[in-house]
């Protein structure tokens, strides 16, 4: 690791990444760059960008909003036949969710350069974009409230992390390079003869740190809020699921090409829906939305790297975000699995260990 | 769909405790089923029978069984169906009796109950069954036998003589194993090596036997009739083809090292062949010990060939062969010393093991097969054998018994009796095993020529001048038993030979928790594994005596012959497949696949299923988020449907 620091100037730290970022095409060093930019007023969007003009004009690392996870955005771009160079600027929880994807097959990692960027949490894109771009007196998402990785994990991917958490304008932005970053990437770092960051980093990694601890209580507090506990009220949480299966659609890990609830496993005959419906006397329409939940938990949950764009998108206002925490801890600790923390962390669903179920 | 239900008692097995009327007459009436019927014993000819009338009778397409496990009649069964024109993967088992008369013998009611849904829920999976046919595969008439015991070769010998060609591979630069090493077998005291050596050099000489010495297995792929094995050729540093045996580099080899054939009760040159009926009869240079490649000042044995075969360039050769089975008869290994950890064994030089005493004893041995102690050469007057050492030992060995040691150690005391008429030996025991032809008498034999059996077990042995001191307790009498003797001879564990393990991973074998490989069924399978296509002979499989070991070997020849006079092998189709629709490419199958069935196609994203290698377990069609893996005759409709069935 190399700690490096960019300075910011009268235009903004905004401005000053988007500088860096756009440096990055302009020299080759990479193909295409996955970043946030603004399509209208308060609207947000992710593009993959190719001019280095446009992206000093018009990209939007912090926008405070994340209407999707990069991490879907990346994988799109690399799956099939991935060749060449994407840089990504990916929040802490895009960058978790990518390297899922990547154990997965579903993002090719020789083709990403993970640009990792600190978070200061986001706000619900629509009523973002009903303030016309205002943040003021919005509340940021309850996932982002009790998010307790406000920074990105540094050794997870081989690129730069770019941090300015406890750092004002006048101290510029933290820059960490990861050993085994791409040599072009690399090169272009070290072109721009960028001042050293040991100071801002400590100053940085002090100020996480602390965010971190007083996230700690928020995060306890809002899980041991209690009332779901078994199928019965698991149920009554999903009551209102309309079955849209948005969720699926807008979790960064879910990847199957098409769920096993969009197929036709699950179209029953007239006749098993009247024996289902038969058995409690009404059955529950659109039918199987626990077990769908369910399902969903179990693929998910140890991937699960709570970014809330589950309850993001739902119509309903299901408490989505609530119920994978609830869950994904527990199975998470099981397996003492964070996901998002290595490439080389094997998925515990396809791994096989003999004491992994023993109480520890 | 017309399904007929067999609903069978097995006389009170099951009608015992569910009430079988009940069950049929339930089922009548459930859609699709066209007729329920009872017998005493399905299984039965008159069974058998009943099925393929009411087949006919009702125009089946789909038939049911409830009766016992698949495991017992699914083949019966589905021969049945097939005989009468149903499809045999339209035969669907309710296992009626494992799975609910016999767990539920005191709750009857239930148990009617439970053979009901049991049955529904077999009546929806046969209604989403697919009428298959067995996958066909083509067989190599090849086999690699591994290991060159006495139980390796006779393998060989046996595939060999029948026809057949065979692949024999051996660790060590010679065959005939641990047997090589023995000076008398019981219980007719013959000399090892003058029943060995017709073996060892048929087996030499034998033009269908490909004869691998000093070569290891590194890896194995493919399934059964169709192996592909890499075996690794260490270097001899000797060129064989050129080598004429005549042993003049052996002689005039300067460096000396502990000899392993010897059990390193002689020293042996770096250049060496083991011993002299060693087959094949060629010399190897263990590196290691050579001061050529210690040193790099040594080149004796190059200079004195007569015919230039001495290849210090020589380089290990990695093989491939193909071949259709497989025989594991890699042997054992005594207790390792550094693991015995009492008895002095290890730190005295008169404490030695059962194989050490073989050397002893034996005319090519150290001593010529003059009974002499290893520290000082002289003539032991008391010798206490101890049996169970490491072997029937919970606490600080294996619980198991190691079966020959009885034998053997009766053996010893009597081979040295008549070779020390004045001397005497003490046997340690827990209690003598002497199940076998010729057993007992020979056991009688020795308490007859004056070995002494105590009953007991030994607390320590400990050097005092040139003396080891036995403390022990004969139980019979009570009495605590000192005995000041000059040699003292353990009958340690046996164990699975060093590398077993790693052989088995490469086999993708079983083994049990000490290690022996695993057989199919320990009554009715003993020498098949639970791989189709690999068999066990010897004691790869448990620790057993040469007469054992012999039979085994035979009968795994026999299996493989079996296997070899089929043109083709059928196996099941009821294996897993693609929707390639609905794959991602993601790879959770191939991790979840025990038999490296599945694996990916990188270019196009989807997985692939290798039907052959497919054993059907469906630990990936589980594994698959969406079911773009479906089990054939399993899909998740028909499993949501039996859910469903049971559930009411």
């Amino acid at each position: 690791m190399k700690d490096l620091l960019i300075a910011v100037g009268q235009e903004g730290k905004e401005k000053a990444l988007s500088r860096f970022l756009a440096r990055l095409l302009e020299t080759g060093a990479v193909d295409g760059l996955v970043v946030a930019a603004e399509a209208a007023p308060g609207v947000i969007t992710h593009v993959l960008a190719k001019d280095p003009r446009l992206v000093e004009r018009a990209a939007r690392p912090l926008a405070p909003v994340m209407p999707s996870s990069a991490a879907q955005v990346v994988s799109e771009v690399v799956r099939r036949r991935p060749s060449g160079k994407v840089a990504a600027v990916l929040r802490p929880c895009e960058g978790r969710a990518l390297v899922e994807l990547m154990k997965l097959k579903q993002a090719a990692p020789e083709n990403v350069v993970a640009i990792g960027i600190d978070c200061a949490g986001t706000y619900d894109p629509v009523a973002y974009r009903d303030a016309g771009g205002n943040a003021d007196g919005l509340e940021p998402r309850e996932a982002c409230r009790v998010c307790l990785n406000p920074a990105p994990l540094e050794d997870a991917l081989p690129g730069i992390t770019l941090g300015f958490i406890g750092l004002d304008d006048s101290e510029g932005i933290f820059v960490s390079v990861h050993d085994r970053l791409d040599p072009a990437v690399a090169a272009v770092v070290d072109e721009l003869g960028l001042a050293s960051g040991e100071g801002a980093g400590r100053k940085r990694s002090k100020a996480v740190q602390a965010l971190v601890q007083e996230r700690q209580g928020a995060y306890d507090a809002f899980l041991s809020i209690a009332g779901i506990s078994g199928i019965e009220a698991f149920a009554r949480e999903l009551a209102a699921c309309t079955g849209c299966h948005n969720c699926r659609v807008a979790c960064p890990v879910c990847y199957c090409k098409e769920c096993v609830f969009d197929t036709d496993t699950f179209e029953y005959e007239t006749g098993q829906f009247l024996r289902k419906a038969g058995r409690k006397g009404a059955l529950k329409m659109p039918s199987e939305t626990v077990l769908y939940h369910l399902t969903r938990m179990n693929h998910m949950s140890l991937s699960c790297v709570g970014c809330g764009q589950c309850e993001q998108a739902c119509p309903a206002d299901l408490p989505l975000f609530r119920l994978f925490a609830m869950a994904s801890r527990r199975t998470q600790e099981i397996f003492g699995y964070v996901p998002g923390r290595s490439l080389a962390e094997e998925l515990p669903f396809t791994t096989f260990r003999e004491q992994e179920l023993e109480p520890r | 769909m017309r399904t007929g239900v067999f609903v069978c008692w097995c006389g009170l097995n099951i009608g015992g405790v569910v009430d079988v009327p009940r069950v049929v007459q339930e089922i009548s009436g459930y859609p699709g089923v066209a007729r329920a019927v009872d017998y005493r014993y399905m299984c039965s000819d008159p069974g058998q029978q009943l099925i393929k009338d009411t087949i006919r009778e009702e125009r089946l397409d789909s038939v049911v069984i409830a009766a016992c496990s698949p495991g017992m009649h699914e083949a019966t069964f589905q021969s049945v169906a097939e005989s009468a024109g149903v499809n045999p993967y339209r035969c669907e088992i309710a296992n009626i009796r494992e799975q609910c008369s016999w767990p539920h013998q005191n709750e009857p009611g239930e148990a009617t109950r439970k053979a009901i849904e049991l049955v529904r829920a077999a009546v929806e999976k046969v209604r989403g069954d697919e009428a298959l046919s067995a996958l066909s595969i083509s067989v190599t008439r090849r086999a690699l036998v591994i290991g060159a015991g006495i139980a390796g070769m006779q393998a060989a010998l046996d595939i060999a003589e029948a026809g057949h060609e065979v692949v024999l591979v051996e660790r060590l630069p010679h065959i005939g194993g641990h047997m090589a090493q023995l000076s008398e077998t019981f219980p007719t005291l013959d000399c090892s090596q003058c029943i060995l050596t017709p073996k060892t050099s048929e087996v030499g000489r034998h033009p269908r036997i490909r004869l691998l010495t000093n070569s290891e297995v590194e890896s194995v792929s493919g399934y059964v009739g169709n192996f592909t094995v890499r075996i690794r050729r260490r270097a001899t540093y000797v060129n064989w083809d050129l080598c004429t045996g005549c042993g003049l580099c052996t002689e005039k080899c300067p460096s000396k090292t502990p000899s392993a054939f010897e059990r390193g009760l002689a020293k042996e040159p770096a250049i060496t062949i083991a011993f002299p009926q060693a087959v094949p009869h060629k010399p190897v240079i263990r590196a290691e010990a050579c001061r050529h490649f210690t040193s790099g000042r040594c080149g004796v044995c190059e200079k004195v060939c007569p015919v230039g075969a001495i290849d210090f360039e020589q380089q290990d050769l990695v093989l491939e062969e193909k071949v259709g089975a497989i025989v594991v008869a890699t042997g054992y290994d005594l207790h390792p010393k550094a693991k015995v950890g009492e008895y002095g064994y290890g730190v005295y030089p008169d404490v030695i093991d059962g194989l050490e005493f073989e050397r002893l004893n034996s005319a090519s041995g150290p001593t010529q097969g003059e009974i002499r102690r290893p520290s000082d050469g002289k003539v032991p007057k008391e010798v206490v054998f101890i049996q169970c050492v490491g072997s029937r030992d919970q606490e600080n060995g294996y619980p198991y018994c190691s079966k020959i040691c009885c034998m053997y150690t009766a053996k010893h005391a009597r081979l040295y009796k008549h070779k020390v008429p004045d001397g005497q030996p003490y046997v340690f025991y827990m209690d003598v095993r002497a199940g076998g032809k010729g057993y007992e008498e020979f056991v009688q034999q020795a308490t007859d020529e004056g070995v002494l059996y105590l009953r007991g077990r030994v607390a320590r042995v400990f050097q005092d001048g040139d003396k080891l001191v036995v403390f022990g307790v004969d139980t019979l009498s009570g009495k605590k038993v000192e005995i000041h003797a000059d040699m003292v001879v353990l009958a340690t564990a046996v164990v699975p030979a060093s590398g077993a393990k790693e052989l088995a991973r490469a086999l993708k074998m079983a083994t049990d928790q000490y290690g022996f490989f695993s057989e199919a069924h320990p009554k009715l399978r003993p020498v098949e594994s639970l791989t189709r296509g690999i068999y066990i002979a010897g004691c790869a499989q448990a620790p057993k005596d040469i007469p054992d070991t012999v039979t085994q070997a035979g009968s795994a020849a026999a299996k493989v012959l079996a296997l070899f006079s089929a043109e083709r092998l059928s196996h099941s189709p009821t294996v897993a497949a693609v929707d390639e629709e609905l794959c991602s490419g993601c790879g959770v199958c191939v991790e979840a696949c025990a038999y490296d069935a599945r694996t990916l196609d990188v270019r196009r994203r989807v997985a692939v299923v290798n039907d052959v290698l497919c054993e059907g377990c469906g630990a990936c069609a589980v594994a698959c988020p969406n079911g773009a893996t479906r089990q054939k005759n399993m899909a998740r409709s028909q499993v949501l449907s039996m859910i469903d069935a049971v559930v009411g």
